[in-house]
């Protein structure tokens, strides 16, 4: 299983305070930990590879830049995910229009470069599908299904960066859940919610 | 919260860019079922592992290893090239902020500060209120999920205990107001939960604050 970013808050803490004595280099432990979870965040709301990983990098300088006003102690992937999803807000709308393009010559590529490329194929349509219907949900449906399902970040977390305690969180989740088998039109009808918010 | 696939179940209610025939309605009835798989998935290793991050949350979006170490590297010489003219402030000195470190001095310091508050405020109040030139001023902030939500600004050395914002009279809305001197420029965020910082979506100006973050400006 991978490292939890909730079970290593204090690690974080103490590599950050590092940093702030003048190692900066120790943020390649930062790097390494997080721009797995950061990239599939960033990858989902943005639609190609080359926009995520320079949305990453983006976010990472900009929270390296920024470690002076962490607090110490604190949890910080939902410190990082909280400037993420603000980073790729503005990028989202600023590349919108151009996306079903970039999302179009993606998938060709995705596929082809996987071994297992029938495989490979369906799991791009899949990706297809399901951003796609992400993409019709509220925004705040919208972002906690991106950082629970493809950032994969625990409850906890994700709930920290949504500002919302765990419980709610799951119900957002749930809610989210309930609308996307209706968008993707699985879900019995009608079961009295609508899809605005 | 896991849900079991359907995808025979009226899979042609959105169809999808593909098109209509049988073979596009193959794919997306395929790709509904896995979409769905998906998320059962991710659901199911979420309740058995609660505090751990996920395997399986990659899967459909898989990162090339040459494009994610060629970021890296990007990064890392970024921060290289910056190199110890990079303003970053160190624990123990101003412009670090710790839960912990720093406290006492800061009481004290405010202390201080609030004697000679206390010693000048009455002179410069009558002279400021004199001309006439307090400006009363309402912050408001839509924010339903928040629990707090403070105001913070060059005006209180971005403090975010000493200016918290009240449920306003418009439910999930949270203000204050404050008496400001005109003629100055005030840079200020919200601040909700104590963490998040936030402009204000109804300032007309925004500044980037040199530290990677966009503050709210206001001209009085």
């Amino acid at each position: 299983m991978n490292q939890s970013p909730g079970a290593t808050a204090g690690s974080d803490s103490s590599v950050i305070a590092q940093i702030l004595a003048g190692d900066s280099q120790a943020y390649a432990r930062l790097v390494d930990r997080y721009g797995p979870a950061l990239f599939r965040f960033c990858r989902v709301r943005l639609g190609n590879d080359a926009e995520a990983e320079d949305a990453v990098q983006d976010v990472l300088w900009r929270a390296f830049r920024a470690l002076a006003r962490f607090r110490l102690g604190q949890p910080f992937p939902a410190w990082l995910f909280a400037i993420a999803a603000n980073r790729v807000k503005t990028r989202y709308q600023a590349h919108g229009r151009d996306q079903a393009l970039f999302e179009a010559v993606t998938r060709e590529e995705r596929t082809r470069r996987r071994p297992d490329a029938e495989a490979a194929a369906l799991d791009a349509l899949v990706a297809d599908q399901l951003r796609a219907a992400i993409g019709r949900l509220p925004a705040t449906l919208r972002l906690s299904v991106e950082l629970f399902y493809f950032s994969g970040l625990p409850v906890k977390e994700a709930a920290r960066v949504v500002g919302v305690g765990s419980e709610a969180f799951k119900s957002r989740l749930l809610r989210a859940r309930r609308r996307l088998e209706k968008i993707l039109g699985t879900a019995p009808q009608p079961d009295g919610e609508s899809e605005g918010m | 919260m896991s849900v079991k696939p359907d995808a025979g179940r009226n899979n042609n209610a959105n169809p999808g860019p593909e098109g209509r025939g049988p073979v596009a309605t193959t794919q997306r009835s395929l790709a509904v079922k896995g979409a769905l798989d998906f998320l059962a998935t991710r659901d199911r290793e979420a309740a058995a592992a609660p505090e751990q991050a996920s395997e399986v949350a990659g899967r459909l979006y898989p990162r090339a290893a040459a494009a994610a170490a060629d970021s890296r590297e990007r990064l890392l010489d970024r921060i290289r090239s910056a190199g110890p003219g990079l303003r970053l402030a160190r624990p123990g000195q101003p412009g670090h902020r710790s839960g912990q470190q720093g406290r006492w001095p800061r009481i004290l310091a405010l202390v201080a500060a609030a004697l000679v508050l206390v010693i000048v405020s009455s002179t410069v109040t009558a002279a400021v209120m004199r001309r006439r030139a307090l400006v009363e001023i309402t912050f408001v902030l839509v924010a339903a999920d928040a629990r707090s939500v403070a105001l913070a600004g060059d005006f209180n050395a971005w403090s975010i205990d000493s200016h918290p914002l009240q449920p306003g009279a418009v439910a999930g809305s949270w203000e204050i107001t404050l008496r400001l001197p005109k003629g100055r420029v005030y840079n200020y965020n919200f601040v909700i939960d104590a963490q998040h910082w936030v402009t204000d979506p109804r300032s007309p100006f925004t500044l980037d604050d040199g530290m990677g973050g966009i503050v709210s400006s206001l001209i009085l």
